[in-house]
């Protein structure tokens, strides 16, 4: 199955960027990985496409959160976030991104 | 003595450099002629018929304008390979120059007994390296200056080609004005600062066509995800088997994109390739029309 690019607008809550990769999953893609553009500030997330299947329940939280149970690691890195009041600007944090198993 | 050799050193050095014609011509045979004289000549004929005076006094003419045109042209072309041929000895000026001069400084530095001579030809090496980097960074942008010359040839001949398309028209359709215009352009085309203009016009089209292809997910509520994973579990029972679906996958399409022509497309794996494309462009919020688009092929959404 090929993959492909989508970003992932830095000026995001955590809790947006996860809603708008598990959005992005519902149509039969998973997350595969992350890097962040400095530049554009956005993130570019790679999926890949697998055409007809739904993959399981996807998350996404600071490495700081507590593990969430039934949930594998699939990713860890960088990602740009906003977390207003404490960082209304794009925050570079460290985050992991889980599958249900 | 130590001085005296690597006097003697950087002298012979520079006698062969001197000597290279490939290091004096720009990477190009010795000239079969001068450029400057052939400058100057071009200068004294073309002195009349490339000024405005010239034009006015021949009675405007389209012959006039041509002649005028031509005189020009030879000018710009004169000096722009002048131009670039001095362009590209400076570059390889500077990097054998500097090599060369690096080479002298090492030898001198070896052969040197004291120690503070040769920390003082170490520092002079360093500052020789470091003086090349900077010029190269700076003006030359490192290995830019052959992209450069092609972007400015490239421009030229787009703009020459509009200048000989010109000088077959009439002086009422390719005006002495329109003419002069195309000309300043052209010689504005053959400088650096035009065609460093033209790399970033190109670089930042690029970069916003790379930009717009990159699709920017946007976030949703739980019932969009929720209600998204219910069409595309439909949808993937449609286009497992296109064959026995195309009539619904078509009635589907036709709902999402009215414009379509009825009963389009035929195959059934380019309807389900449609039906793919348009399931992975589906934003949050466009839930509601995916249930119509299903119910009028029968599908519930729940």
């Amino acid at each position: 199955m090929a993959n492909y690019n989508a970003a992932v607008p830095g000026n995001d809550t955590l809790s947006q960027a996860e809603s708008s990769i598990q959005f992005e999953e519902s149509k039969c893609s998973a997350f595969v990985s992350s890097t962040l553009d400095m530049v554009k500030m956005m993130n570019i997330v790679v999926f890949q496409d697998l055409d007809t299947t739904l993959p399981n329940d996807f998350k996404l939280t600071r490495n700081t959160d507590p593990v969430p149970v039934g949930y594998t690691k699939i990713w860890q890195g960088a990602f740009l976030i906003i977390d207003p009041p404490r960082s209304p600007t794009p925050t570079n944090v460290n985050v992991i991104a889980w599958r249900k198993n | 003595m130590n001085s005296r050799c690597l006097l003697a050193t950087l002298a012979l050095l520079l006698f062969c450099l001197e000597g290279c014609s490939t290091i004096r011509h720009g990477g190009a045979p010795t000239p079969a002629f001068n450029e400057e004289d052939d400058l100057k000549s071009l200068e004294e004929k073309y002195k009349e018929s490339a000024s405005i005076d010239a034009f006015y006094k021949a009675g405007q003419t389209a012959a006039a304008r041509n002649a005028f045109i031509d005189g020009r042209l030879a000018l710009y072309d004169m000096q722009y390979s002048i131009f670039v041929r001095d362009l590209s000895v400076d570059k390889q000026h500077l990097d054998a120059g500097t090599d060369l001069l690096l080479l002298g400084l090492a030898i001198a530095g070896t052969s040197t007994g004291a120690i503070r001579a040769k920390t003082n030809l170490a520092a002079a090496a360093a500052a020789v390296t470091g003086s090349k980097i900077t010029v190269d960074k700076y003006f030359y942008f490192e290995k830019t200056v052959p992209a450069l010359i092609t972007t400015m040839d490239a421009e030229r001949k787009q703009i020459l080609a509009e200048i000989i398309r010109g000088t077959n028209l009439s002086i009422e359709d390719y005006s002495f004005r329109q003419a002069r215009q195309d000309l300043d352009s052209y010689n504005k085309a053959g400088s650096l600062i035009g065609a460093i203009t033209i790399v970033q016009a190109d670089a930042s089209v690029k970069d916003k066509a790379a930009t717009e292809a990159l699709r920017q997910l946007k976030a949703a509520t739980p019932e969009q995800i929720t209600a998204s994973r219910a069409i595309s579990t439909q949808f993937a029972l449609l286009v497992k088997d296109p064959a026995a679906n195309l009539d619904k996958i078509n009635k589907i399409l036709k709902v999402l994109d009215p414009s379509r022509v009825d009963s389009t497309p035929a195959q059934a794996t380019d309807a389900a390739d449609q039906l793919r494309a348009a399931n992975k462009a589906r934003q949050p919020g466009e839930e509601a029309k995916w249930r119509a688009a299903f119910a009028s092929a029968g599908i519930t959404i729940p």
